[in-house]
């Protein structure tokens, strides 16, 4: 289950022609401006969820993404990671799967929870007794050994990978959580029953000891990882009022007070079919998969608990450069980033299109004039949307600095060739060739049936239309080199900018 | 036990219907999966044909997307690098691509491909070079010169040389700044000692790289014998093979390949690199098989049950999910034309590596000893005959499954046939081939955490502390 903060919007650009995914025999398909169209059959179950299926004849696998719109910016104050960890915990089966009896396991899980409840509330004490945590751990440890009698380990898991499941995984964003699968195709039956089941009677077990691996994964991921390190970094500092100042997998500290209940609680406030979104992508047909669709996921209830009203703080406008220096034992490296506007502001795709100017391919200017000219760096890119796309965001740029060059002079490099944009704009060929380029990149994305079924989910769950996946290049092709011109001088100003630097301890 | 009665109904739906009768427990009803048909899974028809130079073309036509992916793979690749150049091979892949080709120059040709956003790239792994393109199949008659260009008469210009080296030096040095670039290292210095396939770069390898060193390496080792190519997508084959043909057909071979022995690890051994984070990254392993050995698909099978299979493999079972010791925990078997490698890889906090690496011994001289169940067997087949559906969900990356076949020497039917190769290994046979590698007594151990861990792993055999990845390492007395 990996923590995964790509945006999909990103490759959700199409061009081409995409009939060759045959005619379907239902209800909805789109055209985007350029003529381009993807036959996407749209329904809606009786429970409120939304289906996006396409039809890959002759392909015998099938791929879902099954997408909600909720994501680390929702996680409740004092509990960062929370809806990561809940995640985690999708995993651990449900009344009858993962268990030898829900009868019996129940009071242990619910003890479980007394004793870690427990547990914080000596944590927070002023003066905790060791004493009496020690005591608290030990009896966690025996609930620990008395549940191992009753539980099946990883059974779901079991379930779809000896069913010839692959890419059984899921990942929380600072704006989405998403499950993936890809199942043979003849499978698509046990997904839709064993889905059914697992949406509607999850049971999180294993929730303590699950605790541990996803702090594991934060010391593998932020802590032990230099890069890792300096994008928390620039996260927490660029923000200052957003939820986006809050890494997605969340604090350490509050990671290791989440609370069973709490999860809970969270899972009915959040996941709530009529909000979310299954996209099914490969070799089965609409008119055969609907009818289960219906008897299955169509079946599973929308909590009775009011869904979470979304209630984000507002990035206030930033008026001076920030900067945060990160220590680590490793080579130095920089971060940067830029407020921007979230999708579909029309100056964020300008900005999309800014980003593939400066450093995609040999010819984009960074990596022309300061890679390959001034050698002032040894690696150089930007990217836009982070770290999530549903609230204004960061245009990041990050380099490393080339030996012996100081990285203020590098700083004032970028900033020289910024200005130069600011200026003088950027040509019609540099514009015609980075849309060839987000065009390219998109036909190749949409190769696999898992990356189209997620960045379907995508951009229904997060910007509330699928359709963004074929209107993209309708809204890239209208941008003018004016419009680049005049984001560049609007958002890539100093005052709108925080610098993160790693570098290595002094001895 | 009312978890068997579920599991074989779930692990049964793919094959039969079958009617349940759960005993109410109160709680929610366990979920019936009804029948479906088996999958009819027929393997497309791959054409392939030789230039006049002997490179073998593998054609796979499929008219779904305007799209064209070409990749040719040639023998050789980093176990060439010269004694004292090591990384020379990757940088003269990088400079194939950066430097320039044909009439060129790297600005010209950049532009000349960007412009229609062809993604060509040139790389090394440790037993061949690769160098390709993806493209729209509309440009495709425009992109092959450039291409066989790239290939065969590459300008290697000396500014972009400067650069690419010094681009590979710091890329190289900073493979100390993360425990999983580092102990990837030292594993394969450690475990494919006295041989080129345990070879790294260094900085200073690399510094020692000459442009002439370059030119001499590519004229020595790029060429057409025992190559192969692959051309997949929206294609006119007869067309795309009249061009190559006069693109390549007069390429000369290039120098024989030296033979290579097994490497000797450097084992029993532990190298510990101290660094200050808070995860420990641990690598484990020992020499794994040949390619083509016989027990290659009972290898394949049993580390599938041991490590390969995600939650489900006993490894995970025992580290994540029973004790929370580690977030991922994995084994891995890669042949090589030598003897390749088994390695478990996995990290934890550092106040629960002793604990990490009891349970993980444990579980491997189980292995060792008992070798998988016959309930474990089962579900392993079961699941590696489900997957192989998987290869099949797109064109392209079947196309490049079955030219890595063609070219490693794997017989024709190799696709066809996999299923029941899968299917005839015995508990026996899987159980041979997991004794075989773990009873190995050479095994390394490589771990990267804070200073105070030594003497923890002290506890597990003969360690010896490394400062630098690009040290010779001190081996047993």
């Amino acid at each position: 289950m990996s923590l995964f903060c790509k945006r999909f919007c990103i490759f959700a650009f199409i061009f081409a022609i995409l009939t060759a995914f045959l005619p379907l025999a239902a209800q909805e398909t789109t055209d985007s401006d350029s003529g381009f169209n993807l036959p996407v059959v749209e329904k809606v179950l009786q429970n409120g969820l939304t289906v996006l299926i396409l039809e890959r004849p002759g392909i015998p696998v099938v791929s879902f993404s099954l997408m909600q719109p909720v994501g680390a910016q929702d996680a409740p104050k004092g509990k960062t990671g929370l809806p990561h960890m809940l995640e985690h915990m999708m995993f651990k089966g449900t009344e009858t799967i993962g268990t030898l009896s829900y009868a019996k396991e129940k009071p242990i899980l619910d003890e479980m929870d007394k004793v870690a409840q427990e547990t914080n509330d000596e944590n927070e004490k002023l003066q905790p007794s060791a004493e009496r945590l020690k005591a608290l751990a030990d009896q966690m440890e025996k609930l620990e050994q008395e549940h191992h009698q009753v539980v099946v380990k990883d059974e779901l898991s079991a379930i779809y990978t000896q069913n010839g499941g692959q890419s059984l995984n899921a990942w929380t964003s600072q704006d989405a959580t998403n499950y993936t699968i890809t199942l043979p195709a003849n499978k698509f039956n046990l997904y839709a029953t064993i889905e059914q089941d697992r949406l509607s009677h999850p049971v999180f077990r294993e929730f303590y000891s699950e605790r541990n691996v996803v702090a594991q994964e934060r010391r593998w991921r932020t802590e032990s990882n230099p890069e890792g390190k300096l994008s928390e970094a620039l996260e927490s500092t660029a923000f200052s009022a957003s939820p986006y100042k809050d890494p997605a997998i969340g604090w350490m500290s509050d990671i290791m007070k989440l609370m069973r209940p709490d999860a809970e609680a969270f899972y009915h406030q959040t996941y709530r079919p009529d909000q979310g979104v299954l996209a099914i992508v490969g070799g089965v047909q609409a008119k055969d998969i609907i009818p289960i669709l219906e008897k299955t996921l169509g079946q599973v209830p929308n909590p009775t608990v009011p869904p979470l009203k979304k209630n984000w703080t507002k990035e206030p406008p930033q008026e001076g450069q920030k900067t945060v220096h990160v220590y680590f034992d490793a080579d130095p490296m920089v971060m940067m980033g830029w407020h921007m506007p979230n999708f579909p502001h029309p100056d964020g795709l300008a900005l999309d299109v800014l980003s593939d100017i400066l450093t995609t391919g040999n010819t984009s200017r960074l990596i022309q004039h300061l890679l390959f000219g001034k050698k002032l760096v040894t690696s150089i890119s930007t990217e836009t949307g982070f770290p999530g796309d549903r609230s204004p965001n960061l245009f990041v740029l990050s380099f490393n600095p080339a030996p012996k060059h100081s990285a203020d002079a590098i700083v004032a490099a970028i900033d020289a060739e910024i200005a130069d944009i600011q200026t003088n704009g950027v040509t019609q060929a540099e514009l015609d060739r980075a849309r060839r380029n987000i065009e390219s990149s998109f036909l190749w994305g949409k190769i696999s049936t898992s990356d189209l079924a997620q960045d379907l989910a995508y951009n229904q769950a997060v910007h509330g239309d699928w359709r963004y996946v074929t209107r993209y290049m309708d809204m890239v092709k209208a941008l003018t080199p004016d419009d680049i011109k005049k984001v560049a001088a609007e958002y890539l100003t100093s005052p709108n900018r925080t610098i993160a630097y790693l570098e290595r301890p002094a001895k | 036990m009312i978890t068997m009665k579920l599991k074989t109904t779930l692990l049964s739906a793919a094959f039969g219907f079958i009617a349940l009768g759960f005993p109410s427990l109160g709680f929610s009803k366990a979920p019936f999966v009804p029948e479906t048909a088996p999958l009819n899974i027929q393997v497309p028809p791959f054409d392939v044909k030789t230039l006049t130079c002997g490179i073998k073309v593998v054609f796979l036509k499929n008219d779904e997307m305007p799209l064209v992916s070409v990749n040719l793979l040639i023998p050789g690749g980093s176990i060439l690098d010269p004694e004292g150049q090591e990384g020379l091979g990757s940088l003269m892949t990088a400079l194939l691509r950066n430097g320039g080709a044909g009439d060129l120059t790297p600005e010209v040709f950049d532009a000349a491909l960007e412009d229609k956003a062809v993604d060509m790239s040139a790389s090394v792994d440790k037993e061949f070079f690769s160098a390709g393109f993806k493209c729209l199949s509309q440009d495709l008659a425009d992109v092959l010169p450039l291409y066989a260009d790239m290939l065969r008469r590459p300008q290697f210009d000396l500014k972009r040389f400067e650069t690419d080296k010094a681009d590979s030096i710091d890329e190289v040095s900073r493979l100390e700044d993360t425990p999983d670039a580092l102990t990837r290292v030292l594993f394969s210095k450690a475990l494919l000692d006295q041989s080129p396939y345990g070879h790294s770069a260094s900085p200073t390898s690399l510094s020692m790289v000459k442009p002439e060193d370059v030119l001499k390496f590519y004229q020595a080792h790029l060429g057409p014998a025992g190559s192969v190519l692959e051309v997949t997508g929206n294609v006119d084959e007869a067309k795309v093979l009249a061009q190559l043909e006069s693109l390549f057909g007069d390429w000369t071979a290039q120098e024989k390949l030296p033979d290579n022995v097994d490497a000797k690890p450097l084992g029993p051994v532990i190298y510990f690199y101290p660094k200050q984070v808070s995860q420990v990254f641990i690598r484990f392993g020992v020499l794994g098989l040949k390619r083509h050995d016989p027990q290659d698909i009972p290898l394949s099978v049993a580390n599938y049950i041991l490590g390969g299979s995600g939650f489900t493999s006993r490894l995970m079972h025992q580290i994540r999910s029973d004790r929370g010791l580690a977030y991922f925990v994995d084994s891995v078997t890669v042949p090589f034309n030598i003897r390749g490698i088994f390695e478990v890889i996995g990290g934890t906090r550092p106040d629960s590596v002793k604990e990490y690496l009891t349970v993980m011994f444990q579980v491997l001289n189980d292995f060792a000893k008992t070798g998988p169940t016959e309930s474990e067997l089962q579900q392993a087949q079961k699941s590696m005959v489900e997957e192989y559906a998987y290869n099949f969900e797109s064109p392209f990356s079947l196309a490049d499954y079955h030219t890595s076949l063609v070219f490693n020497g794997y017989p024709d039917d190799y696709l066809q046939t996999y299923r029941d190769k899968v299917k005839a290994v015995t508990q026996n046979q899987a159980a041979a081939a997991a004794s075989a590698v773990l009873s190995q007594k050479n095994w390394v151990l490589i771990v990267a955490g804070p200073e105070e861990l030594e003497k923890d792993l002290e506890a597990f055999g003969t360690v010896h502390k490394v400062t630098s990845v690009f040290d010779p390492l001190v081996s047993n007395p």
